[in-house]
């Protein structure tokens, strides 16, 4: 007769197996969770046990704050959100060395606010910054390796989708964890601007000035996205000062976001069914993905399996430090074959609870699993963010875009660091405004 | 299955009121709270909204093949070992999804009698579990015809 744990411990090697067999992501935690949960307590109570999880799940009235900001992303989107973003700030710096980088990172970062997905984010601001750095005689690497690192800006921004699904798996406040992200999230973005200033300063051919722009064109840029930036923020501070909860914010943003479309006379019947129609299907994606992580947590749960890691994690040299190094490195490990959702879903079961042992705070644990997640976006082999920025610039290599991207992989790692070392880093914000201890 | 298929037309249409619906009621809320006109039982209508649209969108997704998954090692593959690996996928979902449905039409079955419905307006729950059930059982015949109408064009994963 196998132990629980042993059962456990097989189970994550199956889940593995799963994923890379190309289940969908829910399916492989779920069913595993199924069988798991069958052969540790019984057959009947598995599937009753994800039958209750399957139904708390799509009723659950929190996790209506993710579809709603989707909508709210799709309606924005179509009505050319992004472009504008770009346009904007490549109009206030496009004409230093390196200036069209760097506005395509306050672009990534201004779309990460709006679409909250590192994907969309890629390959939205992708479309618009890299034709135009090309144009502009950039050097490929420093074009594909500033988007495809600055799209990972998309998860960590509030409103995120990772952040919400975190929020759900380990029952932490949204609120909390959207303003735990915004401190971090604009480190990072100034992180890689500093890495672009760096490199263009060594070599400024990477990026060459652009002719500068009036204040005329600079006002009139900005006059463009003033509706955008007043609903994101407003949305935002909202969520902050406590006006409404994180879903309430949501239905007010996708509110607003109609009234602009309307406004800018973009909302018309098909680009209502194409955003009605790719919310859906994201948001499907990621319910079935909720419900198969909360199945194969409940399986977790009940094999003791968490205590059995702690055990483990608690024998490291370092204590609390040691723990969190060995659960980043296990991450990024992780990260080199399975994606970013898949990992926190797998792992937050078992890691949530060996941090809270430490005394550590779970809204911090939740940026740090983002954080770590978002670096697994752009190192190979799996690296989606490449593959989209490659699907963009046909013609510049997977390699080259990785080669690209290495600086930024740096700034990426001292960021990490710097979070671990500095946790006030993520949790200044929630405990001035949150009560977060 | 193209986006004109009636089944997924049908599913976007309910899917759509659901988030629409839960929009507005989560607006009026939302007015209501800083009026002093607060919407009685807005939370209960719109947990109904989303469970409108969290059912069709599992279905709608799975109609549409939009389910995020690990590419890594399905790019290595020939196109018969694409295929082969794309219907073993499909089939674990099928029993997966067939393992939601029949969990969740135990509890229906098991609540029936009791009337469950919400605390303030009375909404009746078993219906919208029926619907969630119905859903379930949509996107199980749909990943059922993905284990016999692969696509190898189709790899579309992701998981962000």
């Amino acid at each position: 007769m196998m132990s629980p744990e042993l059962i456990c411990g097989l189970g994550f090697l199956a889940v593995i197996i799963l994923l890379l067999a190309r289940a969908p992501i829910g399916v492989a935690l779920g069913l595993i969770g199924v069988i798991g949960l069958g052969l540790v307590i019984s057959p009947e109570a598995a599937i009753i046990k994800s039958g209750v999880v399957a139904w708390e799940t799509a009723s659950r009235y929190e996790l209506g704050v993710l579809p709603l900001f989707l909508f709210m992303a799709n309606v924005l989107f179509s009505a050319g959100v992004s472009s504008l973003l770009f346009d904007a700030a490549a109009k206030f710096i496009g004409h230093k060395p390196g200036g069209l980088a760097l506005a395509s990172i306050i672009g990534c970062a201004g779309f990460g606010a709006v679409s909250g997905s590192s994907l969309a984010t890629a390959a939205t601001m992708g479309l618009v910054a890299v034709p135009e750095m090309r144009k502009a005689g950039y050097d490929p690497k420093l074009a594909t390796g500033a988007l495809a690192a600055g799209g990972t800006l998309g998860s960590l921004i509030p409103p995120s989708a990772a952040l919400i699904v975190f929020g759900v798996i380990a029952e932490q406040s949204i609120r909390k964890l959207f303003m735990a992200g915004i401190v971090p999230a604009l480190s990072q973005a100034a992180l890689y601007m500093l890495v672009i200033f760096l490199l263009c300063l060594r070599n400024p051919a990477l990026g060459p000035a652009q002719p500068r722009a009036n204040w005329a064109a600079r006002f009139k840029a900005l006059r463009a996205i003033a509706d955008i930036v007043v609903l994101v923020l407003g949305v935002l501070t909202g969520i902050m000062i406590g006006w409404f909860t994180p879903t309430e914010a949501a239905s007010v943003g996708a509110i607003g976001a109609l009234a602009i479309a309307a406004w800018r006379k973009k909302l018309s019947r098909a680009m209502l069914i194409d955003a009605l129609m790719k919310t859906l299907q994201t948001a499907g994606m990621i319910y079935l993905v909720i419900i198969g992580a909360l199945v194969f947590s409940a399986f977790v749960s009940a094999t003791d399996f968490a205590a059995f890691v702690s055990r483990l994690v608690d024998a490291l040299p370092g204590g609390a430090l040691g723990a969190v190094i060995g659960m980043a490195v296990i991450l990024l490990v992780l990260g080199t074959f399975i994606d970013g959702m898949g990992i926190m879903l797998l792992t937050t079961p078992i890691f949530l609870p060996v941090i809270e042992s430490h005394g550590l705070s779970p809204i911090w644990f939740g940026i740090f699993l983002v954080r770590t997640m978002e670096i697994g976006l752009v190192h190979p082999p799996v690296g989606m963010n490449i593959y989209v920025i490659h699907g963009i610039a046909r013609d510049v290599s997977v390699m080259k875009i990785f080669s690209g991207v290495l600086p930024f992989l740096a700034a990426d790692f001292i960021h990490l660091a710097l979070l671990i070392a500095f946790p006030i880093i993520a949790l200044w914000l929630p405990q001035i405004l949150g009560g977060v201890k | 299955m193209s986006g004109r298929n009636p089944v997924v037309l049908g599913l976007l249409a309910v899917g759509s009121i659901g988030l629409i619906g839960a929009m507005l009621v989560d607006g009026l809320a939302v007015i209501g709270r800083h009026t002093g006109l607060p919407l009685t039982g807005s939370i209960e209508l719109s947990q109904a909204c989303v469970v409108l649209l969290s059912s069709c969108a599992i279905a709608v997704a799975t109609l549409q093949r939009a389910h995020a998954a690990v590419d890594l090692l399905h790019q290595m593959l020939g196109p018969k070992g694409q295929a082969l690996m794309m219907r073993f996928a499909a089939f674990l979902s099928v029993l997966f999804v067939l393992a939601l449905a029949a969990g969740a039409a135990w509890l229906a079955a098991d609540l029936w009698n009791g009337d469950e419905r919400t605390e303030l307006l009375s909404i009746p729950l078993a219906w919208l579990r029926i619907v969630f059930i119905a859903c379930l059982a949509i996107a199980a015949v749909g990943f059922t015809l993905q284990v016999f109408m692969v696509k190898p064009s189709q790899t579309g994963g992701h998981g962000e």
